[in-house]
């Protein structure tokens, strides 16, 4: 099991996370608060099983799309974490 | 810019009254910081997630601020003193505020979402990216 948690602008999570429901992945939104500029960003987190991981970075992708850009740097970040224990009570 | 990826996920929750100063330190000091404000299981009092990732290296330096801003102490409070037509004063209460709990989680990987060599370019707001920019130690 791993725990996707990805730091995105507001309206790319609201893309990221409807395509992920559509792939019937479940998703938790978290609104935050960037520290630099401090506009609104959203933190999404997915928790899926190991073999469905490049499958849900697919959808994610996708529904990201090529964000216009600036400049060169990479933009979405999913940090991919390690799940010890997961319980659904 | 070539950063080292982070390895290291610093989750620390704080008070909601310290959560602004710890963010600000952390940005000053070149950390990007995620902030979500929450709700503690105990007496409910609200309080707030700050979230940093970063290299192992650096994870003391989080700490560090961390304690700097948020650790336990204790404050004065005086407490208004008016009752009626006489004004009274009040004895000061000695308050414990503050305090954190801090995870470090490990980071497996980092995937961006983004192409960063996407042909599609084109003008943004300025300083767009730098807020995600930010996120990277």
């Amino acid at each position: 099991m791993k725990l996707l948690l990805s730091i995105l602008d507001d309206r790319s999570a609201g893309r990221v996370a409807d395509a992920l429901v559509a792939d019937k992945f479940g998703v938790t939104r978290l609104n935050t608060v960037g520290g630099f500029l401090r506009r609104g960003n959203a933190t999404l987190l997915v928790g899926v099983e190991e073999h469905q991981l490049d499958g849900a970075l697919g959808v994610m992708r996708s529904a990201y799309g090529g964000r216009p850009s600036s400049s060169d740097s990479p933009s979405g970040p999913v940090f991919v974490l390690d799940v010890e224990r997961f319980e659904r009570v | 810019m070539d950063r080292p990826a982070p390895t290291k996920l610093v989750v620390a929750i704080v008070q909601i009254e310290d959560a602004d100063d710890l963010v600000r330190k952390l940005v000053d000091s070149g950390f990007g910081a995620t902030r979500i404000d929450s709700g503690g299981g105990f007496l409910k009092k609200q309080n707030a997630m700050v979230i940093v990732a970063t290299v192992e290296q650096r994870v003391t330096s989080v700490f560090s601020l961390v304690r700097q801003t948020c650790r336990r102490r204790h404050m004065t409070w005086f407490p208004p003193a008016t009752s009626g037509m006489m004004t009274l004063p009040a004895a000061p209460i000695e308050v414990e505020v503050g305090g954190a709990v801090i995870f470090v989680v490990p980071i497996e990987r980092v995937e961006f979402l983004s192409n960063a060599a996407d042909p599609v370019v084109s003008h943004t707001r300025a300083g767009e990216n730098d807020e995600i920019a930010a996120i990277h130690p």
